[in-house]
């Protein structure tokens, strides 16, 4: 990790009689992209607006290169806000919204046409500097919220659910994009969004809010091999959660007696099976019924009803797929047994 | 096939619509152009037969430039005063959110329902000869009136401010609570202040609505009569004060005509240069709902900017109302109920032999005439206009808001002009003022209930025919309730406007039978402490009867039309 440059500590904000947020630390990296994963109404925005200045936290110190930011108000703090829904001027058209802040740094006006011509290229705008933003398609209006958030280079990028109104397959593309276009002004960011794979797969680093609290931190890749508790797992997308008891190599789970790794302490646990680590088997422990196929392109998602258990995620890939109705049996890899911590 | 249920077709034929249309169209014919074309013609026409200026001269006259320049003077500032003091106001109202604020919005426009010789009343209380200031300052030894600021013109600007705040705080108010208060945050991030961000991005926004709220006031403060008459000197006087000094003083019916052509004028002019303002103003704005961007009082700069805001807002709408009612009791020595008994009597001193009382029952006789008038042919003109559909719907709806560009007093003028000899000789029937009131009213009806009958679903017809209902039942069953709420709706606004009409009654009332504002404005030109002290009671009382009415309408109207 480089130089820490911003640094959250004990952050608290309140509206009324919600707690909006609830003793958040944050550390960000210089040239590091984090991202601020959480559900709806966890506090994620929110955690935004007291680090651009635009809420005063009701405890706790934002501070910059150590220095604590209380007293520098929003328009001098250099950071770059990109809000969910671009919240662009109406008024103006992509020109001007682009060079607002590069007018309020009162850069002469040679110098903005030629950034701004740079940062709409950037993000793949170039000639359209006079379109009217509200004619604006939602993909272009994001490009212009980016270009006008970046082009004053300021030392923190905030973007906050950029990709949220977008359909599915701008959504596929874009987060590497915007993580590129991060890479390439060299700033450190904040990236905030609901949406697990969008968070994980672009992160050097992830935190995971619930209730205006940090519940996870720590590298994406390891967020999901090891989610640190269950609500984690569940938020992360693991519903196979099963109480269980680990005796002698094997796991007596709901969904069956498994053989598990040695490294497992024995006694009563949390085990969450990853979907992907089921093979059929034709001696395997875990026996069902399809009940609903999903078809997702490369694979297929199963829910499998097991008897006297809740039904079971499985994610085939397998030839044949599977069809509803189809009784199967299946075993899983014991690294695909992942042992919850004991609280949580 | 049964025409009355179809919901794809309009709900009245041409024949019924032809058969509704009528009676308004007569009525507007009869009592708004006809007047209005004798105004036309006798202008035009001048008083040169008898030696008297032409229209020319009189519009050229340097007392006629005076005049307009004043009016125009007065409206100009009226309107930047009334903007600047109500778009706090609007801020507050649209940014945050506290107790009692519904309450509080319902409160500001008292002011607005207000009838002007009441809103003049209460700014007489407060700045005039004998006002509390005064009484204040004297029991503490003053030896002279602190202030005198009757027939100023900031008296003027004050009373105006007072009653038309509440238009800039609905139409800006409303719009700011839609514009997304993240892009005033967004140019913040960006690195503009506060006052920058509000500068280069909050108000080119708001520019439209405030564009239309200064248009619609300086329209009201352009023709503005009772305020002007009452808290004015004789060298301010506006073109409306002028017409009624030349008809009634100087009895010199041309020269007024030729002012009245001058003001219609004007008046057409604004309008058109407001339609055109509107075109060029609007543009696209993505809004979002409202509720949404209000945020909780909660830090130290917010109350001290709700507090400020709401403690002057009270100031300027709370505190004239309340002195004029202090000031009703303050008859002679202390305080008393001497002004309201002496209501009840006749007093020849006073220049009156009836009651001054006697004022309270014609007007709510006239104003109950007016009600129902007004609610009959206001709402076959409304039938008219929500069942039918195209140009004969548009086109009666164009027809009835004129009286609403016309001032009242160019309409009592008219009347003065048109029916006081034959073929219509109106002069002495007691008639006369509920028509005219009608004519003022009608508009307001229309706009109040148009909204109500337009809500009925053509599906709960539908629905109610599939339930086999005839479609005479389905007509009593779904229509009727609604046409009967609004015909309480309109016959309530016209109650209410009759009672407080004062420019056109002015010209036509007849003396010895007074409306309760044409009596305080009487009493108020009696010398004497009592009379001045009766004129504020009265004035109470058509506060009271007026906000009454207002409530009550409020109440019948519900939720269903907020469009007005």
């Amino acid at each position: 990790m480089g130089r820490r440059v911003l640094t959250v500590e004990g952050v608290s904000l309140r509206y009324g009689e919600l707690q909006v947020l609830d003793a958040v630390d944050l550390i960000v990296a210089e040239g590091e992209l984090v991202t601020v994963l959480g559900p709806s109404g966890s506090g994620k925005s929110s955690l935004l607006r007291v680090i651009s200045g635009l809420a005063p936290p009701d405890g706790g110190t934002v501070s910059w290169d150590g220095r604590d930011l209380r007293r520098v108000p929003v328009h001098e703090r250099g950071f770059g806000l990109m809000f969910q829904d671009f919240a662009l001027f109406p008024h103006r058209d992509v020109f001007d919204n682009v060079a607002f802040g590069l007018r309020m740094q009162r850069m002469d006006t040679r110098r903005i046409s030629t950034r701004v011509a740079e940062v709409l290229e950037l993000v793949g705008l170039g000639g359209m500097a006079k379109r009217t933003v509200t004619r604006l398609s939602g993909g272009e209006q994001q490009r212009v919220a980016l270009a006008r958030a970046i082009a004053p280079s300021p030392r923190l990028l905030m973007l906050d659910e950029p990709l949220g109104s977008l359909d599915r397959a701008l959504r596929e593309r874009l987060p590497l994009q915007l993580r590129d276009i991060v890479r390439t002004i060299g700033a450190s960011a904040i990236y905030v969004t609901h949406d697990q794979e969008e968070a994980l797969g672009i992160a050097d680093r992830s935190i995971i809010l619930r209730d205006g609290r940090v519940v996870a931190e720590g590298a994406p890749d390891r967020l999901w091999s090891q989610p640190p508790s269950e609500w984690v797992a569940r938020f992360l997308g693991f519903r196979n959660v099963t109480p269980a008891l680990v005796r002698g190599g094997r796991a007596a789970t709901l969904w069956g007696s498994l053989p598990v790794s040695a490294a497992l302490p024995e006694g009563e646990c949390r085990l969450v099976l990853r979907p992907t680590a089921f093979v059929p088997d034709p001696g395997g422990a875990i026996r069902g019924i399809v009940s609903a196929r999903l078809f997702r392109g490369d694979h297929v998602r199963l829910e499998l009803s097991v008897e006297g258990a809740p039904p079971l995620d499985v994610e085939a890939r397998w030839d044949p797929l599977p069809a509803p109705g189809d009784m199967l049996r299946l075993r899983i890899e014991t690294d695909g047994i992942v042992l919850l911590p004991a609280a949580g | 096939m049964d025409r009355g249920v179809d919901g794809n077709r309009p709900a009245l034929s041409r024949r019924g619509g032809l058969l509704l249309g009528a009676p308004p169209l007569l009525f507007l014919l009869l009592f708004f152009a006809y007047p209005i074309a004798s105004i036309v013609g006798l202008g035009l026409a001048g008083g040169e037969s008898q030696g008297g200026p032409g229209v020319l001269e009189t519009w050229f006259a340097p007392r006629t430039i005076d005049v307009l320049r004043f009016t125009l003077w007065q409206a100009a500032l009226s309107t930047v005063l009334t903007v600047v003091v109500a778009l706090p106001g609007a801020y507050v109202f649209a940014r945050y959110r506290f107790r009692g604020k519904r309450l509080l919005r319902a409160a500001t426009t008292i002011p607005f329902v207000l009838p002007t010789v009441v809103v003049a009343s209460a700014f007489l209380a407060l700045l005039g000869p004998r006002s509390l200031i005064d009484d204040l300052a004297a029991a503490l030894g003053a030896p002279g009136p602190v202030v005198r600021l009757e027939g100023s013109l900031w008296a003027i600007l004050l009373a105006h401010v007072f009653y038309l705040y509440a238009v800039v705080l609905r139409l800006v108010g409303g719009v700011w609570s839609n514009l997304d208060p993240r892009t005033e945050e967004a140019a913040r991030v960006l690195g503009a202040t506060r006052w920058t961000a509000f500068r280069q991005v909050t108000l080119p926004l708001l520019w439209p609505a405030i564009a239309s709220a200064a248009a619609i006031v300086f329209l009201f403060t352009f023709t503005s009569f009772g305020v002007i008459l009452l808290l004015g000197s004789p060298g301010t006087a506006t073109l409306e004060v002028e017409i009624y000094r030349t008809t009634a003083l100087l009895l010199d019916l041309p020269v007024a005509a030729a002012l009245a052509l001058l003001q219609m004028g004007s008046v057409l002019l604004l309008l058109l240069v407001y339609g055109r303002l509107q075109d060029r103003l609007t543009f696209e704005q993505r809004l979002r709902p409202a509720g949404d961007a209000s945020q909780p009082v909660a830090d130290r700069r917010s109350r001290l900017v709700v507090g400020a805001t709401l403690g002057s807002m009270g100031l300027l709408l709370g505190l004239p109302l309340v002195v004029l009612v202090e000031r009703s009791f303050a008859a002679g020595e202390g305080h008393g109920l001497a002004a309201y008994r002496a209501l009840f009597e006749a007093s020849g001193r006073a220049g009156s032999f009836v009651p001054p009382a006697e004022a309270i029952g014609n007007s709510l006789l006239f104003a109950a005439a007016t009600a129902v008038l007004a609610s009959l042919l206001g709402l076959m003109a409304a039938a008219v206009i929500a069942y039918r559909r195209g140009w004969s719907s548009r086109g009666l709806d164009a027809l009835l808001m004129l009286p609403l560009g016309t001032s009242a007093v160019t309409l009592g003028f008219g009347f003065i002009v048109a029916l006081d000899q034959p073929p219509l000789d109106l002069r002495t029937s007691p008639l006369l003022i509920p028509i005219a009131h009608t004519l003022v009213a009608m508009p307001f009806v229309v706009r109040a209930t148009v909204p109500l009958i337009r809500s009925i679903q053509p599906r709960q017809r539908e629905a109610a025919a599939v339930l086999g209902a005839s479609p005479r039942r389905t007509w009593l069953a779904v229509d009727g309730p609604v046409i009967a709420r609004a015909a309480l709706v309109g016959g309530g606004f016209a109650f209410a406007v009759s009672l407080g009409e004062f420019g056109a009654t002015l010209f036509i009332a007849r003396p010895d039978v007074p409306t309760v504002p044409i009596a305080i404005f009487r009493l108020l030109g009696q010398p004497g402490a009592l009379n001045f002290a009766q004129a504020m009671a009265m004035s109470a009382i058509l506060m009271v009867l007026t906000a009454a009415a207002v409530l009550l309408i409020e109440r019948w109207r519900g939720d269903a039309a907020t469009a007005f």
